[in-house]
């Protein structure tokens, strides 16, 4: 009964510690949270409140209403949309591809793709720069989309998930008659529903949270992604603390709110990309 | 991979069959493929001639000129350049065995030996999905030397002398390598403990009947199962640490002096604050040359796993 007891008490304080450890992860979003509800003078009042002395709301006032915030918000939206869009179809088909098909010099253009994954991508952004500016698509969305809907690593992963499918699946859908591509759209892709919800939150937080291709292809600001719409706004509020808090907070929202729906499917995806990684 | 042996069947001519299967095959992967070309495969490429040239692209391709290795030649007396190097080796050298070590031990702890697991883990992964941009800006004021929140903690402590984090180039490499870990842990940490879910538990009982403890069998067992995807993180860790940008540019734009720029830091510098369009490409292929080799490193080191 005693080790029984000892391994309770051992457990409890385990779960104490990391508790703690869980809210010291966090304590910047709770203060971030709680210091855009305040009055510029209490930021930095000690010690820190949690709760504010006096509540102010004139913070997300000025964010939402006297800055480019909303347009900001359309901006990713639209961007993140158009690139999901654009990078689930063209992923998933070139990995049916290179999953189920024969064709010539299928293995060369396959390690191009390894190839390419190695590449980081800071690596291209000055070459890209040049040329999309004969091209015209800088300081436009177009920039940012198009380059964002051709990933390599997409086709990688969307690879090995069809590639776990049972070949019997797609063979039994052949002999009914099926061409290719209604066996890609009935067979292949309902069964891999996992695999295309890991790929979607992927893709989704790389878009969202980009900043260094928005920083360098775009210039105006009623075409700012949030990101960097977020720097625009630090930039003329100066030290107005709990200003760009409110703006923090705003920004971060809607991922935030998205992970909370979603946490499962989150964590299982980013644990399995990286297990294989 | 029973793939690569099957390539050898077209030598001899193709059946109506297979060549409906070839044509289906280049049409669902050439829309992608050609995406890749123009916007990974032609741009990288670019960028590895360029570092062995000179151009200022206002003046039209006619000022481009090709000069060999002068490029690298400049890094070795180019302060900028090694002191970019420097700190981001430094970087790596304090960012990869913390996250590393940290992440284990919350897994480890997290794995076995507590209660609400779901959402301590929740807590642990919330700074990784967020933007970067928009945390560093809270940390930004968190690391406020004067009055800021760490400091008063530090000050109500007892500490006299509180750091001035990013005001001082004594410490504002290690106040971003603190914030990226910060941002970080929670990821690798989520792996592990996918990995760890999917050890045998046998082992752990047969360890627990001859005697040993929940933290000998934690080092004794659970790292060494785990050798391989501890050598495969700490690689993918090493490589995101090459590329680190993001909190530099808006939490210090890589000062004060040079004390936090990196090698992604340099080549932004370089590119689109002086227009350095060689020079910084060189850089840029010093970039793609580290994290090249440590790729090699990875897949002999998976290919061994394999065999």
């Amino acid at each position: 009964m005693s080790y029984k007891k000892r391994h309770l008490i051992g457990r409890i304080i385990v779960t104490v510690i990391m508790v703690a450890f869980g809210l010291l992860c966090i304590f910047p979003f709770i203060w971030m949270i709680s210091t855009s509800f305040k009055n510029e003078v209490d930021v930095m009042e000690f010690p820190i409140r949690i709760i504010p002395k006096v509540w102010n709301f004139t913070n997300y006032h000025e964010v939402w209403f006297e800055s480019n915030f909303p347009t900001y918000y359309l901006n990713s939206i639209k961007v993140t949309a158009l690139t999901l869009l654009g990078d689930i179809i063209l992923t998933t088909t070139a990995a049916y591809a290179f999953a189920r098909l024969r064709f010539r010099g299928k293995e060369v253009i396959f390690s191009l793709y390894l190839a390419t994954m190695m590449v980081p991508v800071q690596v291209m952004l000055l070459p890209k720069y040049i040329y999309f500016g004969e091209l015209n698509l800088n300081n436009t969305h177009w920039a940012l989309i198009l380059p964002g809907i051709f990933s390599a690593f997409g086709v990688f992963l969307m690879r090995g998930f069809f590639e776990s499918i049972p070949k019997e699946m797609s063979e039994a859908a052949c002999i009914d008659g099926a061409g290719h591509f209604r066996t890609f759209l009935q067979v292949i892709l309902p069964l891999a529903k996992p695999g295309i919800t890991t790929e979607i939150l992927f893709a989704f937080s790389w878009c969202w949270n980009d900043y260094i291709n928005p920083l360098i292809f775009l210039n105006s600001d009623r075409l700012l992604t949030l990101t960097i719409g977020l720097q625009r706004f630090q930039e003329s509020s100066s030290t107005h603390y709990a200003l760009i808090m409110a703006g923090a907070t705003v920004s971060l929202l809607p991922l935030i709110v998205v992970f909370l729906f979603a946490q499962r499917y989150f964590i299982e995806s980013f644990a399995n990309v990286g297990v294989k990684g | 991979m029973s793939a690569v042996t099957s390539g050898k069947k077209f030598r001899r001519k193709l059946t109506p069959l297979e060549k409906k299967e070839e044509r289906a095959g280049y049409l669902f992967m050439l829309p992608n493929f050609i995406g890749i070309i123009i916007f990974v495969l032609f741009p990288t490429v670019c960028s590895l001639l360029l570092g062995f040239a000179e151009w200022n692209p206002m003046k039209g391709f006619s000022d481009l000129k090709f000069v060999g290795l002068e490029n690298f030649a400049e890094m070795a007396t180019d302060d900028r350049f090694i002191a970019s190097l420097v700190n981001n080796i430094i970087y790596t050298i304090i960012y990869v065995p913390v996250t590393i070590c940290l992440a284990l031990l919350i897994a480890g702890l997290l794995n076995k030996y507590v209660f609400c697991k779901v959402p301590i883990r929740l807590m642990c992964f919330m700074p990784y999905i967020s933007s970067i941009v928009s945390v560093a800006y809270v940390w930004m004021i968190l690391y406020y030397p004067d009055g800021g929140p760490i400091n008063s903690i530090l000050s109500a402590l007892g500490v006299s002398n509180p750091p001035q984090w990013l005001v001082s180039t004594d410490t504002s490499l290690i106040s971003v390598v603190i914030m990226s870990i910060w941002h970080d842990v929670g990821y690798y940490m989520i792996i592990f403990l996918a990995a760890m879910q999917g050890l045998s538990q046998e082992v752990y009982e047969s360890a627990a009947i001859d005697g040993a403890g929940k933290i000998k069998s934690f080092f004794r067992i659970t790292v060494p199962m785990l050798g391989t995807n501890i050598v495969f993180v700490s690689i993918l860790a090493t490589i995101n640490s090459f590329k680190v940008f993001d909190q530099i540019n808006i939490l210090t734009q890589g000062g004060p002096g040079l004390s936090t720029n990196t090698l992604v830091y340099a080549i932004y510098y370089y590119s689109f604050r002086k227009q350095n369009v060689g020079y910084a490409s060189a850089i840029a292929v010093v970039l793609f040359l580290i994290i090249f080799i440590i790729s090699m490193i990875q897949m002999k080191i998976r290919k061994k796993v394999e065999i």
